[in-house]
């Protein structure tokens, strides 16, 4: 379409929250994927569909997470454990700062992802969710920068487990993320 | 309905009684008007949230504000106007963004919706104005207040009709909306109208001095029953001008006139409307509520002067990527 097209019929054109670049995202993907331990994705093993509830389209194929699963998982935990404890908190502030900012960078992909996985209104994830897991991780980022001085007697006691429930998949994470890696516990969620 | 095409002296889409018939007018039904409400939460509620639901970007974006542009009733409303400057602005109104640009952007010869002058201008600018078909509005009936003796009001409509306005933009006496008296409301709607002959009305309901969205869209109401051609929020000298609340109201009230009667009166926001991220949300509102009959200048008018530097400005940094200084889209 020309401007002068747009001129006289006076289209929207596409919306920023287009599903575009969330199913590009996924195909780059092989629309599969195994699970986050030690710093990468696990081959994917046998797994479930997630759908989109709008449509009912296939979205992709998520690993279906064993015993042997979170065992790896927890063990990767463990072994980060002793130098992430000791990890000055202004350091693990700039890697939480990092991860805010990432949030922020792709807060339309996140946003439109999370709508198209869980179903919410595209206003609330965009609005509501994303921008408040970027705050999440930006205030624990200053808390870890305070722990030291403020709470002197708290030490970090370990590997946190964290159970996400189904309705705020993004935000539940980083609520239980942020604080456990602010305060220098590694997280196995 | 086109809209402007490449040579102003072609262009002719703008002129009201071309596009669609005139309000006719119908007998006051006080019925319908007690029946009239306004939900002001949910009104806010919904403006609010405008921004967010509709967003225009890139190409359409730029062709949304040239859009824009050509729905624009360029104004000096000043005590100090000088014919110097009325002239400058018609020229504006003949070019409002340079023209280059409107070549780049494959809509040459673009011009504005019509000029928006005090009685005493109207002859300057339509002088300053001749060989396109730009029309000039005049503000009537002792604008802004309204409150001169009424024979004058009358005879001032007359007067600027007379000097070469084809629009006429009035002020209805709020003081019947917050008394509740709609029959005067109505009858002096009515005998403005007819001073106006030819020339096609605006009421400015001065919405910001009416209290609620419910006398809003009751002023709405009885002056399209009295044969308004636009209802028309603000003369732009009030506290508080157009807003996207008591716009919605207006918009709701005229799709209420046009399902009973099937009459289309136009809608005009003025005051306030400065930046081109603005007049994106009133055209999305328009789109919306009422559809693409009325994002043309035969319904559809901003009452606005800098706006039009700052869409230039937008529309310059779509074409180059860059944010130029404000001082290179002066308004003459």
């Amino acid at each position: 379409m020309t401007i002068k097209d747009i001129f006289d019929s006076m289209d929207y054109g596409p919306a920023l929250e287009a599903t575009t670049e969330a199913r590009a995202w996924l195909d780059r993907h092989g629309a599969t994927f195994g699970h986050w331990i030690d710093g990468r994705f696990t081959a994917p093993e046998a797994g479930f569909e997630t759908k989109n509830p709008a449509t009912g389209q296939r979205l992709a194929t998520i690993s279906q997470g064993s015993a042997a699963t979170v065992d790896a998982a927890v063990s990767a935990a463990r072994r980060a454990f002793p130098k992430w404890s000791k990890t000055p908190g202004h350091q693990r502030a700039r890697i939480l700062y990092a991860l805010a900012r990432l949030v922020q960078k792709h807060a339309r992909l996140l946003a439109v992802l999370e709508t198209m996985d869980n179903g919410k209104p595209i206003r609330e994830s965009r609005d509501i969710d994303v921008p408040l897991v970027a705050r999440h991780f930006s205030y624990h980022a200053g808390l870890a920068q305070l722990l030291a001085t403020e709470q002197p007697d708290m030490a970090p006691l370990g590997v946190c487990g964290a159970v996400i429930p189904w309705n705020f998949p993004l935000l539940m994470l980083a609520w239980k993320v942020a604080p456990a890696l602010g305060r220098g516990c590694p997280k196995a969620s | 309905m086109t809209a402007q095409q490449a040579t102003p002296a072609q262009s002719i889409s703008h002129l009201p009684q071309l596009a669609h018939a005139r309000n006719p007018g119908m007998a006051l039904d006080l019925d319908w008007v007690a029946s009239v409400q306004a939900n002001t939460s949910a009104i806010e509620r919904r403006c609010a949230s405008l921004g967010g639901r509709r967003s225009v970007k890139k190409d359409w974006q730029a062709a949304w504000l040239l859009k824009a542009i050509t729905l624009i009733d360029l104004t000096t409303l000043s005590g100090d106007d000088t014919p110097g400057r009325v002239q400058r602005l018609c020229a504006k109104a003949r070019q409002p963004v340079r023209a280059e640009m409107l070549e780049a952007l494959g809509l040459p010869g673009l011009t504005v919706g019509a000029v928006c002058v005090y009685h005493d201008m109207v002859e300057t600018a339509v002088r300053a104005l001749k060989g396109t078909s730009i029309p000039v509005a005049a503000v009537s009936t002792g604008f802004p207040a309204g409150l001169s003796p009424w024979h004058l009001r009358v005879q001032e409509i007359r007067e600027s009709v007379a000097a070469g306005a084809r629009e006429i933009d009035i002020v209805i006496s709020r003081r019947h909306v917050l008394t509740g008296n709609w029959q005067a409301l109505y009858d002096e709607m009515c005998e403005m109208r007819e001073a106006c002959g030819e020339a096609h009305v605006k009421a400015i309901l001065a919405t910001g001095e009416l209290g609620t969205l419910r006398n809003v869209a009751r002023a709405s109401l009885v002056c399209m029953m009295a044969g308004a051609d636009f209802i028309k929020t603000s003369t732009g000298k009030e506290s508080v001008n157009a807003t996207l609340p008591v716009s919605l109201t207006m918009i709701r009230a005229i799709r209420d006139y046009q399902d009973r009667t099937g009459v289309k009166v136009g809608y005009k926001p003025a005051g306030g409307i400065a930046k081109a991220k603005d007049a994106l949300l009133y055209l999305a509102l328009m789109k919306d509520e009422l559809g693409l009959p009325w994002l043309q200048p035969d319904l559809f008018r901003f009452g606005a002067s800098s706006l039009l530097g700052d869409i230039e400005r937008q529309l310059e940094h779509h074409l180059t990527g860059q944010y130029s200084a404000g001082y290179r889209h002066a308004m003459g």
